[in-house]
């Protein structure tokens, strides 16, 4: 009969598809697996997609599983995945979270295979010492950067200014005068400057840039753990006048901030090389306004790791091989100038973009050399515990310069901080 | 019948019963004591060792002692912690109630449209923590938030409160941000809970002459005791647990004036990597955990023990 | 008489639809921001109508992502940790209920004190047990996660709404013959169906919202739970809001269907008490 039909052919279609289902977990070959942040991210993760078909191009037999991981919890979803003895095969991460692999010993050394390949690691950006720990090189720069200054020249024109700042005290008149009330409704329509004001780590970027102005060979703390008082004490009061011109609109975090500016409602920003996606996605009538020039802390540059390819240690060795194989087509010139053509970004290898790409591309060569020029965030002695010790200098910066407590006070309390760090 | 075999039977009886009482838990003890087990005790040895992550390929080493509880207890921060942590329960817990309670007497009134308005009540539940909280981040942001411009507008205030940059404001404002989470919750139970209660109770009440009040206080709320007893623990121990939507509206700030114990356990746990610290401070808050339940227990369950 | 009717009738529903404008207010804001073209969020004065208002967020959403195959994923881990839960829950809480042996307390506090602490410290610990067990990235291991997450604070609640049906129905009908097990299927269950409706919610809200245990044990895009769908929205430097709100939206719609569908049962009452106070 016609229902037992239709419940046959039902049934066989079942059959069929759970046998395709079946069929599809069992992948041929050796599956390495890839999570990353950056596998839905427009411009980077194109890169890395056609970075992975190539490499299974020369590698037939191997797949590598590419597969997205939230940006908010990939650092304690592979810290489980590390801990609970199930490292993917790739590892890629950010490079602030580097630490505790290393101190985990949960990263393979990579001397060995990078002295076979010295003469690219010669090239290769200088930030790469992020990547050492007790002697042993643990992983690859991907992505090293130097900030620099977006800021919206369409802005400066209409207020008759020219170009952009290059000192902190440039800064803060110019970001004065591009504070206006375009419509007259008592409402500011644009702000001079944008950083973030609430608890978040672009706080400490901020002022570590004014930092540096003020001291180009020192940090926040010296290598006895005590603070640069005079140093700080610059940054915040510039932060401070800044906030006081009521050029800053306040309780914005890093991703309101390049929103604002990306709007033209913030005509400056400091922000990395991955400030060209967000210039990318500007509207129409704003994005040609908007241009990039050095940092205005009277030539330092603020920067370091942000992105690094590790192998992991606990892995069978002829994956690690792949791993490294895949690596190594990483650092290749090829695929290094792809990072810049295909992902927008500048290559961690240096000499691999010619001329001609750099003169039509303005923004790219002022990333290289912001990059080239960058001075690394990161206090002496304070790698290992540096996620603690930049909580307690962004709670620092906003108690002096947002809340308006005393400088010195808010100096004493972070110096007995730091003190008792464990 | 002698009288063993009567004594027997009730011996007989009673066992079953025992047994019988023990294979309804059976299944519960199953999935979730053998599941927790592990990290509980996990959790427990950890704090007295020194252990940054924990690991499935190596167990505790070094010498076991109190010096983690030492170093909470001598750290300023923890006790802030614990303030705000004990101010954000007390507030959540009456705010959650007070609206869930409301929004339940209210909707258990008949009125045309009633299934409307209690699809639309419980809406915020399901909401994703982190989703919940920016939203009211941006609600209270102060410059463009729409909350200062409402306030503006109604002369409630004459500038822009800082909401995030003072502490008093940020805690109003995370805590708001959890009530909205939390209250469904209550509506859901206790609106469940009163439909229980017999109308002939309310009705042999009206005629002794009890008003709309008294009905409530005696009635309603005495039948519902067990029910508020256990939702009071529940909503307790998730407040005590919340991490989203606080982590994202002020990620603890300002100056910790809403780090709560479970955002030091994260940050101590997955910023700092000390999960031995991190443990020690969540045997604290299951301490207080374990204080809370016994506390609501037995003051709404004349039964319990 | 019926001019007081007539105006409690008034106070009710002013009181209600004030209530539901606060209460829903930023559900609300949800929708506002889901429906501005571009990530305009933070604009002075805030737009209540927003008057360039578009569902490309919406279309984006329901056409480019894998926002489908997201809603299975989380109704199949919903629905089965639902059949699993909710038995076991009814067992427990009849047990802790109805028999007063030393243990029986014991147990049901136990239960409560695995819930006591917070996810940071229970990562590791349950991904280093599941996967012992062999089930990472299977949504097993997320089922038996959810479960006992659910069974203590369930047990404790369908504990509370047995208490409140009283003991003499299950003996009368044991009296009658039925078995101690019959009693409970036949007699008292269908008198705690507002509290087997309140346990089905709570426990599908909280499976159908978990992140952290599903974004652990869970990789690959087309396996993702909503939650983790909805958070990888947010990329590293750029969040695409209105995105974030309309996938946030639609993701929570299933949860209040069930809720529509479950609400009669919150109504339920029992029908003929048959018992004086």
């Amino acid at each position: 009969m016609r229902t037992h039909r239709t419940f046959r052919r039902v049934l066989l279609a079942l059959a069929i598809a759970l046998a395709f289902a079946v069929q599809s977990t069992h992948a041929q070959g050796i599956v390495l697996q890839m999570p990353s942040w950056q596998a839905t991210e427009p411009g980077t993760s194109d890169w890395w997609k056609a970075l992975i078909a190539e490499f299974e191009a020369q590698n037939p037999g191997v797949t590598i599983e590419f597969t997205h991981e939230p940006f908010a919890s990939y650092n304690q979803t592979m810290v489980t995945r590390f801990a609970g003895g199930n490292p993917p095969d790739i590892f890629h991460m950010p490079a602030a979270n580097f630490m505790v692999y290393a101190q985990e010993g949960w990263l393979a050394p990579l001397d060995d295979r990078l002295a076979g390949i010295a003469d690219v690691m010669g090239d290769w950006t200088p930030v790469q010492s992020v990547c050492e720990y007790e002697g042993q090189t643990l992983c690859v720069v991907v992505l090293g950067y130097g900030y620099v200054l977006g800021w919206n020249q369409a802005a400066f024109e209409a207020a008759g200014l020219a170009g952009p700042p290059t000192t902190s005290d440039e800064l803060i008149e110019v970001a004065k005068a591009l504070t206006v009330d375009t419509t007259g409704d008592g409402v500011v329509d644009r702000y001079g400057f944008v950083f973030p004001t609430v608890t978040h780590p672009g706080v400490e970027t901020t002022a570590t840039s004014f930092l540096f102005e003020a001291d180009p060979d020192g940090h926040w703390v010296n290598e006895a753990g005590e603070l640069n008082r005079e140093a700080i004490t610059f940054a915040w009061t510039q932060m401070r006048r800044l906030i006081a011109d009521g050029s800053v609109p306040l309780g914005l975090d890093n991703n309101a901030k390049r929103q604002f500016f990306v709007e033209g409602r913030a005509a400056m920003m400091l922000e990395g090389p991955w400030i060209q996606g967000n210039i990318n996605s500007a509207a129409d009538d704003v994005r040609p306004g908007l241009q990039v020039a050095p940092t205005p802390f009277s030539g330092t540059v603020y920067g370091g790791a942000s992105n690094v390819l590790a192998v992991p240690a606990d892995i069978a060795p002829d994956r690690q091989e792949l791993a490294w194989k895949f690596i190594e087509l990483f650092t290749s010139e090829e695929w290094q100038a792809k990072y810049a053509t295909v992902a927008g970004q500048p290559p961690a290898r240096a000499g691999v973009l010619d001329d001609a790409f750099l003169a039509a591309n303005v923004n790219m060569q002022r990333y290289v050399s912001e990059a080239n020029a960058a001075k690394d965030f990161i206090p002496p002695g304070m790698a290992e515990n540096y996620t603690r010790f930049r909580d307690l200098v962004v709670e620092a910066t906003l108690a002096a310069v947002v809340q308006g407590q005393d400088i010195d006070a808010v100096l004493n309390q972070l110096q007995r901080d730091i003190g008792r760090m464990r | 019948m002698t009288p063993s075999l009567a004594r027997r039977r009730r011996l007989v009886s009673a066992a079953r019963s025992r047994l019988y009482a023990f294979a309804l838990l059976a299944p519960a003890i199953i999935v979730v004591l053998l599941v927790i087990v592990y990290p509980l005790v996990v959790a427990g040895q950890m704090s007295f060792y020194d252990v940054h992550v924990f690991r499935r390929d190596r167990g505790f080493t070094g010498t076991p002692g109190w010096f983690n509880y030492i170093d909470m207890i001598e750290n300023a921060a923890f006790w802030r912690s614990l303030r705000v942590t004990l101010g954000y329960v007390f507030w959540g817990t009456v705010g959650s109630f007070g609206i869930g309670l409301f929004t339940a007497v209210l909707l258990h009134q008949p009125f045309r449209g009633r299934f409307l308005a209690r699809v639309l009540v419980m809406m915020p539940w399901p909401i994703p923590g982190v989703v919940a909280a920016t939203i009211f981040m941006w609600m209270f942001n102060s410059s463009f938030g729409v909350i200062n411009y409402l306030l503006l507008q109604v002369g409630l205030i004459e500038s822009s409160i800082p909401w995030f940059t003072r502490a008093g404001p940020a805690f109003f404002a995370v805590t708001l941000a959890t009530i909205w989470k939390g209250y469904p919750f209550f509506t859901v139970t206790l609106l469940a809970g009163m439909q229980s209660i017999p109308r002939e109770l309310y009705e042999a009440a009206r005629v002794d002459g009890a008003n709309a009040v008294q009905q409530f206080r005696h009635i309603t709320i005495a039948a519902l005791r067990p029910v508020i007893g256990i939702a009071l623990v529940i909503s307790t121990l998730w407040l005590f647990r919340v991490f989203d939507i606080i982590f994202v509206m002020t990620g603890g700030g300002p100056s910790g004036a809403t780090e709560t114990l479970a955002i030091q356990i994260y940050r101590e746990a997955f910023q700092y990597f000390q999960m031995s610290y991190a443990a020690a401070v969540g045997m604290v808050t299951l301490l207080l955990s374990v204080i809370a339940t016994f506390v609501y227990l037995r003051a709404t369950s004349k039964s319990f023990y | 008489m019926l001019r007081r009717h007539r105006l409690n009738s008034l106070v009710l529903y002013v009181l209600v639809i004030g209530t539901l404008a606060v209460l829903l207010f930023p559900l609300y804001w949800m929708l506002v921001t889901a429906l501005r073209p571009g990530n305009v969020l933070l604009s002075w004065p805030p737009q209540f109508f927003p008057a360039d208002a578009s569902l490309s967020a919406f279309r984006r959403v329901l056409g480019e992502t894998l926002i489908f195959r997201w809603f299975l994923n989380s109704t199949v881990v919903a629905a089965v940790t639902i059949a699993i839960a909710v038995p076991v829950s009814s067992l427990a809480g009849y047990a802790m209920s109805r028999f007063r042996y030393r243990g029986v307390s014991e147990t049901g506090f136990l239960l409560l004190v695995a819930r006591m602490l917070p996810a940071s410290l229970l990562i590791i610990p349950l991904y280093i047990l599941f996967a012992r067990l062999g089930l990472i990235n299977n949504y097993l291991a997320l089922v038996i996660a959810n479960t006992s997450f659910v069974v203590p604070f369930g047990a404790w609640m369908m504990k509370g709404f047995f208490d409140s049906i009283p003991r003499e129905l299950e003996d009368a009908a044991m009296i009658d013959g039925a078995s101690a097990f019959g009693a409970l299927l036949r007699v008292v269950m269908p008198l705690s169906l507002p509290g087997l409706a309140a346990t089905t919610i709570y426990c599908a809200i909280l499976t159908w919202g978990e992140f952290v245990f599903a974004t652990t044990l869970i990789s690959g895009e087309s396996r993702w739970t909503g939650p983790i769908g909805i958070a990888a929205f947010n990329q590293q430097y750029r969040i695409e809001w209105n995105d974030i709100m309309a996938a946030s939206l639609i993701f929570v719609l299933p949860v209040v269907v069930l809720f529509g569908f479950l609400e009669r049962y919150l109504v339920q009452g029992i029908a003929a008490s048959g018992v004086k106070g």
